[in-house]
């Protein structure tokens, strides 16, 4: 190996590593080995009873969320290996931040999953991860399971982004329809979930107060209050 | 929101320690016993362990059995964080101490094979003997000494500065750098090295194959 090429190697190693994660079933297994730590007053002799419950309560539920579909079909299937969802971009209309150049990776394909103005929510797999890209430059690489479980456990994955936070950028399970800001002066303003995500533009002179999840039928599914993401 | 063209996405530990208190919050809750925030911690505690792990000790099993000792004390010892936000530093710390305890217990290991002159069967392999089949680098770090080892994981896998690297392996800054350094000079070197071997290898290759032409 040529010696001045050691630090390149470190760095394409630590990458390498950096995108490392573990298998949900080691993680329970070192939650359901702290139990008994944790919570002492259930005593030894609960210990194994409350780890296999725990276990079997985690397991039950993430086999439930799959059985009950509620992952967005297009999301389910990318994040199963198939097309990224939403509108597949030729290379002309790929952001230059995902373009191929010199010593990084360049996604295999880039889609718009939705848009707010001339902010895009960008869906992409790249060096086996998949990808979701926030705007004009800020992109974020997870295993598929990963975003699959946060989806299912939390409902709604929300990236605030850009200066103050201006742009709320999210990806939302099949209960979701459509998302609401709801501001202090003026009118609420609304933007339609495609293809699981949604952008929503902030407008910080009005006061914001929380975003607002709704399902098909305009009830709330969840919410975020917006007053302490306030600049 | 413009960024040099070729700029590689952030990761998604980078984002999230962007996002407001994500890391603090999720700890307080997790605190508070809720199930969701507990198994995010032990999550992102198993996460740092096994890449630094991977990176300090070249072998994936005993990167996971590591990897599972940090989630265990991180999320055994949450009560003692006085910092929730600092929860990242506080795992790296872990993480260090672990592969450290982990790589004696191999070194003790494998001196106690070599006495007893142990006949491996089966899979069985010593680290030094499945590190023959490995690539340069892992080779080479495994020359390394095992804090010069932890210094570079910590520089290319987590990305992180003298000084919060100096704070995970309870190091001050300069001796933080003065291992690096010499960490890098040794791979050097080695590099140069094999370097030179190769290249008389192939010389006395060409030399033969001429002698046998004639």
């Amino acid at each position: 190996m040529d010696p001045a090429s050691v630090e390149n190697a470190l760095r394409e190693r630590g990458q390498t590593i950096a995108r490392m994660y573990p298998n949900l079933s080691e993680v329970q297994a070192a939650v359901a080995r702290t139990e008994g730590r944790r919570h002492p007053r259930g005593g030894r002799r609960g210990f194994a009873t409350l780890a296999t419950g725990l276990v079997c309560l985690l397991l039950g539920a993430a086999a439930a969320t799959a059985a009950t579909g509620v992952l967005d079909p297009a999301l389910d299937a990318f994040f199963g290996g198939g097309d990224a969802p939403g509108e597949a971009l030729p290379e002309t209309r790929v952001p230059t931040w995902l373009q191929p150049a010199p010593g990084f990776n360049a996604p295999d394909e880039v889609s718009l999953l939705a848009s707010a103005g001339s902010e895009h929510l960008y869906a992409y797999r790249q060096s086996g991860s998949i990808c979701f890209g926030y705007g004009g430059h800020v992109g974020e690489c997870r295993s598929p399971g990963e975003w699959s479980r946060e989806l299912e456990r939390d409902r709604w994955i929300l990236r605030p982004v850009g200066k103050a936070e201006a742009l709320w950028f999210g990806l939302v399970n099949t209960e979701f329809a459509s998302v609401r800001v709801e501001y202090t002066e003026g009118a609420p303003e609304e933007v339609a979930v495609t293809n699981g995500g949604f952008v929503a533009a902030i407008d910080w002179a009005r006061g914001p107060q929380r975003l607002i999840g709704l399902d098909a039928s305009g009830q709330g599914v969840a919410s975020r209050s917006l007053v302490a993401a306030s600049p | 929101m413009g960024t040099p063209r070729g700029l590689s996405p952030i990761s998604s530990e980078e984002l999230s320690n962007q996002l407001p208190d994500a890391v603090g919050a999720r700890v307080l809750r997790a605190l508070r016993g809720e199930k969701d925030a507990e198994e995010w911690v032990a999550h992102r505690a198993y996460t740092a362990g096994l890449r630094l792990a991977t990176f300090a000790l070249g072998d994936q099993s005993l990167a996971q059995d590591v990897a599972q000792e940090v989630a265990i004390r991180a999320l055994g010892g949450l009560p003692k964080l006085r910092s929730p936000d600092r929860f990242d530093a506080w795992t790296y710390r872990i993480s260090a101490r672990e592969i450290k305890r982990a790589a004696k217990n191999r070194q003790r290991q494998e001196s106690r094979e070599d006495d007893l002159d142990v006949v491996k069967v089966g899979h069985g392999h010593s680290f030094s003997e499945s590190l023959e089949e490995r690539d340069w680098l892992t080779r080479a770090l495994a020359e390394l000494s095992e804090r010069q080892r932890l210094v570079l994981g910590f520089r290319y896998v987590f990305g992180l500065d003298d000084e919060e690297i100096g704070r995970a392996i309870g190091a001050r800054r300069g001796t933080v750098r003065s291992l690096a350094s010499r960490g890098i000079a040794s791979l050097r070197r080695r590099a140069e090295g094999e370097g030179e071997s190769a290249a008389v290898a192939a010389e006395e290759k060409t030399q033969r194959n001429r002698v046998e032409a004639i």
